[in-house]
């Protein structure tokens, strides 16, 4: 799974100089672009998803999207209830309804839920998509909010082939 | 062999542990939650099951009521909240001749030690006029004896049959502070494959010795060949690692020997069933 991680880095070589001069001042700090597949099964619940950034420690340092109403289902988000559930963080700003297939693009700006700056430097970024009655996926890959570039994050099932931009500050 | 043996313990509804003489003890003493993590504002009850089986974790002898013919005991199981307090509620397992089941509602956020009431138990072991070695529930001073019993022994046996639920989020588990217990650094509630996870034994809320063997079961042996335990031993204070390599419930099992300055008790030994909850990454 880290090994998305080594594959990409020479692309990521490749692909920063490029950003670093398309790059707007406005631009978030990360833009996740996730695609939840049309899976042709029934019965079909929309899926909870997790995306949030840890340190290399593996410490929960801010969610970035979380799609999941109801906090009696937040456990089934294992990796991300385990570390996101330790802290006494209200999720009620972040957390919003189930998705349909689709790709959505997840915008983070660089600050945590209590909208402090995360410091720039090496974190683990997170996605985890389970689904009622079906399966779960997780994910976790290196990267470094300094080093801008495009990484590909490969989903199993319940997400597809997905991207993470990194954008300079 | 070992259906007889589990038969006769369960008549006494007690421990065989002092049974056999190392740790690895096949007759599994288990509670299995219904829930090891939960999340939500609304209190929540987690389902306990209390059983005696070889067959991990499937029901087949019920700890029996102390009183005859009773439907359920409700002092059985006990549970501390994340402070360390006993839960004020009643908790009524009712027996349902191959297990036990009891619903405990969870108030309060962090994690709770559920465990069958540790009592101590006593065994008698002595050989009769022929030479055969038997066993009787009681002290050697309370039991029943023939006149001509040679080497007459005593062990008083106290188990620990456990498990752990967290209600939104994790918190250091309160100790039960007797008998053999598990405590950190590894979150009983917090353990996934592929990870190491590290415990320290304790052995009356102190670290247990070095060399003691820990076997590690994971639960549904009815649907594999091999039982595919894993044996591990603690080191000088009492810490052991082990790192999961398939999602399940587990049994943790293990034993020691104590001593015990107590009239009429010539040997003591802790018994250890932990059960805990391996999530897949």
């Amino acid at each position: 799974m880290l090994k998305v991680s080594t594959v990409v880095s020479a692309a990521l070589l490749m692909v920063a100089a490029l950003f670093q001069t398309t790059a707007q001042a406005q631009a978030p700090q990360l833009e996740i672009e996730l695609t939840l597949p049309d899976l042709d099964v029934q019965p079909y619940h929309r899926p909870y998803v997790a995306v949030w950034l840890e340190t290399p420690e593996r410490k929960h340092v801010t969610t970035l999207a979380l799609w999941v109403q109801k906090a009696e289902w937040f456990k089934d988000l294992r990796q991300w209830w385990r570390k996101a559930g330790k802290t006494d963080i209200n999720f009620d700003g972040i957390s919003g309804a189930t998705k349909r297939p689709g790709t959505y693009t997840i915008e983070w700006q660089g600050k945590d839920l209590d909208g402090n700056a995360v410091a720039p430097g090496k974190y683990l970024l997170n996605i985890e998509v389970v689904r009622e009655e079906g399966g779960r996926d997780y994910q976790r890959l290196e990267l470094d909010l300094t080093n801008p570039g495009k990484i590909t994050i490969d989903g199993k099932k319940e997400f597809s082939t997905s991207f993470v931009t990194v954008n300079a500050k | 062999m070992k259906i007889n043996l589990l038969k006769t313990a369960l008549i006494g509804a007690l421990s065989l542990s002092a049974l056999v003489s190392t740790s690895a003890s096949a007759h599994g003493r288990w509670l299995l939650p219904s829930h090891t993590s939960l999340s939500g504002d609304k209190a929540h009850y987690v389902m306990i099951d209390a059983s005696i089986s070889n067959e991990m974790f499937a029901p087949d002898k019920a700890f029996k009521p102390k009183e005859k013919d009773a439907q359920w005991d409700d002092t059985l199981l006990m549970a501390l909240m994340p402070n360390g307090e006993p839960v004020s509620d009643t908790i009524r397992a009712y027996y349902l001749k191959r297990k036990s089941s009891a619903a405990i509602s969870l108030t309060e956020q962090g994690t709770y030690h559920i465990a069958m009431t540790q009592k101590p138990m006593y065994m008698t072991f002595y050989k009769d006029e022929e030479g055969k070695r038997k066993r009787v529930f009681g002290k050697k001073t309370d039991a029943k004896l023939p006149s001509n019993a040679q080497g007459v022994r005593t062990t008083k046996v106290i188990s620990t049959v456990d498990t752990f639920v967290s209600r939104n989020g994790t918190s250091k588990p309160a100790l039960l502070g007797l008998g053999l217990e598990l405590s950190g650094p590894t979150h009983p509630n917090d353990l996934f494959v592929g990870e190491q996870a590290r415990f320290q034994l304790l052995q009356d809320g102190k670290p247990a010795g070095e060399g003691i063997e820990v076997n590690i079961l994971r639960g549904d042996t009815r649907y594999r060949n091999e039982r595919g335990e894993v044996k591990v031993t603690t080191d000088k204070n009492g810490f052991f690692t082990t790192t999961w390599n398939a999602p399940g419930v587990y049994l943790i099992e293990t034993a020691t020997e104590v001593d015990v300055k107590e009239k009429g008790v010539d040997s003591g030994r802790y018994a250890l069933f932990t059960t805990l909850e391996v999530a897949p990454e």
